[in-house]
């Protein structure tokens, strides 16, 4: 991974430097650039196990088999989701090169009621934050549309409480991995503020969208 | 700027959906009606109905074995020991032994044999819902009585010779004439109790001891009557039946037969029909 990581980062750079036909005036482009980003949960769910639909596996009983006639029979009424939400900051250290950060948010929500009464038994949460270090790659800028890839690797913490029927209690559970999110395509369009959107694979997502804005010291 | 982003978070917050329908209330007696049947199909399936098909084989000249031998028995044979022991063969390994105490005839009022079945059920799926009928009987074999009482009435008898306790005390109520070959295509009445144990899966075999047991407990409030035509099994009857373990509370369900509709559920005071 982190061979390939590299490897990408050369390619870029050195495909981005010749797509730089000229030294124009890029420092008078702004130099900062904030985005919100919206992105789908599938790679997450597969990785972290994190799952709109996770009742299904863990923790709904299966109430066919006779030791489960005496826990609890509840139902997953509704679910809410947060699919991962991205802040960005990027600080344009070249006309073809940005380095920043990202913070993103993932959670799923369910509400569990007694199947008979109907009565809220528990609500619980699977929760899912990423932080990590990024560099972008504008390998064609134009006036209003850009092109890019990008690169970005750190840490995430996953939280949840998960509700057991067998001991009839909320139980946490912490944990942490390293992520990764390789941008392989990304399109910005606008001018102050803009959208984008873009593709890509790692623990962020597959495809991302949003919109930005971009500012320099002296705005 | 401010705006969007909070509109943004309110529209994305606000992902919320209907994840499972609250469904059938009555849904764990049904549960628990289900396994009443597996475990009552077993022993009726696979044991009653072969001893009664056996008893026609006995009663049978060799045209009448072959041709109840093909159409029941198509991979198996029915073969006799000595002069009052019969097996159900399959190739050279015994399915059921009935030993008939010298009255070859289900027939005779007084007549009682004593069925052991021998499959060998531990290669089945340990902790599959289905293998939990079966195992409530494993014992390396199980032992049933069946005795005419006289008036086409049978009692049958499984009296705790396995492991956990498991019996069925049945009585089965035949229309006045012959008793019929296959009982799947008669109409006869079931009356009667029993008891199914089970043991819960955190049990790592029988070998190691039965630590926890589920046992379901069972009585027919109204006599289950009988289909003359095999397609659904139960035309009328009512089961009250009685979940425990290791004392904790007892879970009661009633099931009604409701005809070839379906079966009526009725649990803690509520009553719905599970069509079939």
């Amino acid at each position: 991974m982190k061979r390939l990581s590299i490897l990408i980062c050369i390619v870029c750079v050195v495909f981005v430097s010749k797509a730089q036909t000229t030294e124009d005036t890029w420092k008078q482009h702004s130099r900062h650039e904030l985005t919100l980003g919206f992105s789908d949960p599938l790679l997450q769910s597969f990785l972290y196990g994190v799952h709109w639909n996770w009742p299904s596996f863990l923790w709904q009983n299966d109430i066919s088999i006779p030791e489960n006639w005496f826990t609890k029979d509840c139902y997953a009424d509704r679910y809410g989701m947060v699919p991962p939400i991205t802040l960005s900051y990027r600080y344009r250290l070249a006309k073809w090169f940005w380095i920043g950060g990202s913070v993103s948010y993932y959670g799923v929500y369910h509400t569990y009621r007694d199947r008979f009464s109907n009565e809220v038994v528990a609500r619980t949460n699977m929760n899912l934050i990423n932080i990590s270090p990024t560099l972008h790659f504008s390998w064609l800028n134009r006036k209003y549309v850009s092109l890019y890839s990008g690169l970005s690797g750190g840490y995430s913490y996953y939280f949840s409480k998960i509700y057991s029927t067998q001991e009839e209690k909320i139980l946490p559970l912490a944990q942490s991995y390293w992520n990764f999110q390789v941008t392989a395509i990304g399109i910005k369009a606008g001018k102050k503020w803009f959208g984008f959107a873009e593709a890509g694979i790692g623990t962020q997502s597959f495809i991302t969208a949003g919109f930005g804005y971009r500012f320099n010291e002296n705005d | 700027m401010k705006k969007i982003l909070l509109l943004s978070i309110i529209i994305i917050t606000c992902i919320s959906c209907k994840y499972e329908e609250r469904g059938n209330l009555t849904k764990k007696g049904k549960a628990i009606f289900d396994t009443w049947q597996s475990g009552s199909e077993l022993v009726m399936d696979n044991v009653v109905r072969s001893v009664f098909l056996v008893n026609a084989w006995i009663n049978s000249d060799s045209a009448g074995r072959i041709a109840i031998e093909d159409l029941y028995f198509p991979e198996m044979k029915v073969r006799q020991y000595g002069t009052d022991m019969f097996r159900i063969m399959d190739g050279a390994r015994p399915i059921i032994t009935i030993t008939t105490n010298g009255q070859n005839s289900l027939g005779e009022a007084g007549t009682c044999w004593e069925i052991v079945d021998q499959v060998e059920y531990t290669s089945v799926g340990a902790w599959m819902p289905e293998a939990y009928p079966i195992f409530a009987f494993k014992n390396n074999s199980k032992l049933l009585t069946i005795t005419n009482t006289g008036n086409n009435h049978f009692s049958i008898v499984c009296d705790s010779v396995s492991y956990l306790g498991s019996s069925t005390n049945w009585e089965l109520a035949f229309p006045a004439g012959e008793i019929p070959t296959d009982i799947f295509t008669s109409a006869f009445e079931m009356s009667g109790d029993g008891r199914f144990d089970f043991p819960a899966s955190g049990n790592a075999s029988f070998n190691d001891g039965i630590k926890e047991v589920v046992r379901l407990r069972y009585h027919f409030a109204q006599p289950l009557a009988h289909y003359e035509n095999p397609e659904s099994a139960w035309e009328s009857g009512k089961i009250e039946l009685t979940a425990s373990m290791n004392g904790k509370e007892d879970i009661t369900t009633t099931a009604e037969f409701a005809g070839r509709e379906g079966i009526d559920i009725t649990l803690n005071g509520t009553t719905e029909r599970w069509y079939w």
